[in-house]
């Protein structure tokens, strides 16, 4: 009999095991949360600076989560959620997105040399985007782990499909022409080509570009002016990031339900400083982005220090 | 020495995030799988990483066992943590244990064993059912239990004996019931 108990202990609840994704998932929350909580609590992140250090949160996997779940949403055709509008500063977001955008071309334009690197850190990987194409023009990335990271490049790959680095220094500025421009790119994308299935891919496009791409204030104000123009977009109200930092969340009502990816920006500067992906209310992932600034070379980072990443992933 | 080739010993001491990253990857598996079969997979997720949290917190205090496996450790927080959401274990036994037949059979992959073992373990002792759970689910000798739960050996064998006992006769006793 005791064998018995035991054998049926061993079956008992068999499929609540964990598959890979759910543990790679697990994984990146932990640390996610161990960076927030414990490793990087402490690190002061200057509040209202544009471009040194402080932009927040990035995570690929909620982007590569995010953006597969739009993809593969639209792919099976589950039906977006969400109420239709026209166009246009209609809703309370779009008119803060506009004032949001106003405010990042008060301040004063800044166009990066060529050759200059943007720099993101997340709590699970950090990469270089070339800001013009030049020196190779591909990111590199790796994770904490110091290994090549099967997510960055997931990530990076969903996001070559979006924009590439040499599109990203002529990007129009202008909202709409800007708009037609990502149109256009999702026409090579997978998934619907109109309708919520498109404002979805188009509203993911656009966090990731204004989150962990290298952008001046005037690309940054046409993505907010953008994403102002989508029918969907929504205030979320009030929101705190794991460092504490205060902003106003939104998200887009043609996100695919259950699904829901969320981005809290920091309306005096515009900076993303969090995103996460939700689903029935619950977060499930969620990324703060601890560094962003301008490096002068691959491998530097803003704090001065800098590491060879010649055996690192190229995407 | 690559990273993955270091003890966890090795990984915790080294107190970097690539090190701490390491270790996370080496036994999340363990730790969720453990905690999913006792609380389900929702509240599994926000245990796992809580988990990590207080190991990261608590690394200087971990002693390494002969075997140098963390795993007992690790479910020994997991099993604290999971204490925390006693009701919501004990709500998902309860429901479980009166899933119609045909449910649990299905869960239970075509034997009705589900129904009758939850209706088991909700009425054992909290110590007697971490115990079982450690030693059937996460495969641990009574020795790593004893590490995982703070308790010796000989009150390990007295805990195990005690549930599979009770368990042994719940399951008879439904099984008889139900014939």
């Amino acid at each position: 009999m005791i064998d018995q108990v035991d054998d049926a202990m061993r079956r008992f609840r068999a499929e609540q095991d964990p598959d890979d994704a759910a543990v790679d998932a697990a994984v990146r929350r932990a640390l996610a949360l161990t960076a927030t909580k414990a490793l990087v609590a402490p690190r002061a992140v200057a509040p209202g600076r544009s471009r040194s250090v402080a932009l927040t949160r990035g995570r690929t996997a909620i982007l590569v989560g995010a953006i597969a779940a739009v993809i593969a949403a639209a792919a099976i055709g589950i039906p977006f959620g969400g109420s239709r509008g026209h166009g246009g500063p209609q809703t309370a977001a779009a008119a803060q997105l506009e004032d949001v955008a106003s405010r990042i071309l008060d301040q004063q334009p800044v166009r990066f040399p060529s050759g200059q690197y943007w720099y993101v850190r997340t709590a699970v990987w950090e990469r270089w985007v070339a800001r013009d194409g030049s020196g190779g023009g591909l990111p590199t990335s790796r994770d904490t782990q110091g290994d090549v990271s099967t997510a960055p490049g997931s990530l990076l790959g969903s996001l070559r499909s979006l924009i590439t680095n040499p599109s990203l220094a002529s990007l129009p500025r202008d909202p709409k022409a800007l708009r037609a421009y990502l149109e256009r790119r999702q026409m090579r994308f997978p998934g619907p080509k109109s309708g919520s299935g498109l404002e979805a891919n188009l509203f993911a496009s656009l966090g990731v570009t204004a989150t962990f791409l290298p952008r001046d204030p005037e690309l940054l104000a046409a993505l907010y002016r953008v994403m102002a123009s989508l029918p969907g977009i929504r205030d979320g109200g009030a929101g705190t990031d794991a460092l504490g930092r205060t902003g106003r969340i939104y998200y887009d009502v043609a996100w695919t339900p259950p699904y829901r990816w969320e981005a809290l920006i920091d309306p005096r500067t515009g900076e993303v400083l969090q995103t996460r992906v939700r689903r029935r209310g619950k977060t499930i992932e969620r990324d703060t982005i601890l560094e962003t600034g301008l490096v002068g070379a691959l491998g530097d980072r803003p704090n001065g220090t800098h590491v060879d990443t010649s055996g690192w992933a190229r995407h | 020495m690559r990273i993955e080739a270091r003890t966890d010993a090795e990984l915790l001491a080294a107190g970097d995030e690539a090190g701490f990253a390491a270790f996370v990857r080496r036994h999340m598996r363990s730790v969720l799988s453990y905690t999913a079969r006792r609380v389900g997979r929702d509240a599994a997720e926000d245990i796992g990483s809580e988990v990590f949290l207080v190991a990261f917190k608590a690394r200087a205090r971990f002693k390494a066992p002969e075997s140098g496996d963390a795993r007992p450790w690790l479910l020994g927080i997991a099993t604290n943590l999971i204490r925390a959401h006693a009701r919501v274990e004990q709500r998902q036994l309860c429901a479980l244990a009166l899933a119609r037949p045909e449910q649990s059979q299905a869960l239970a992959s075509g034997r009705g064993d589900v129904a009758r073992l939850a209706g088991a373990l909700a009425e054992l002792r909290p110590e007697h059912r971490d115990a079982l759970f450690l030693s059937a689910v996460a495969g641990f000798s009574n020795g790593e239990i004893g590490e995982a739960l703070g308790v010796p050996v000989g009150t390990v064998k007295a805990w195990l004996f005690r549930a599979r006992e009770r368990a042994a006769a719940a399951l008879a006793t439904q099984a008889e019931v139900e014939r």
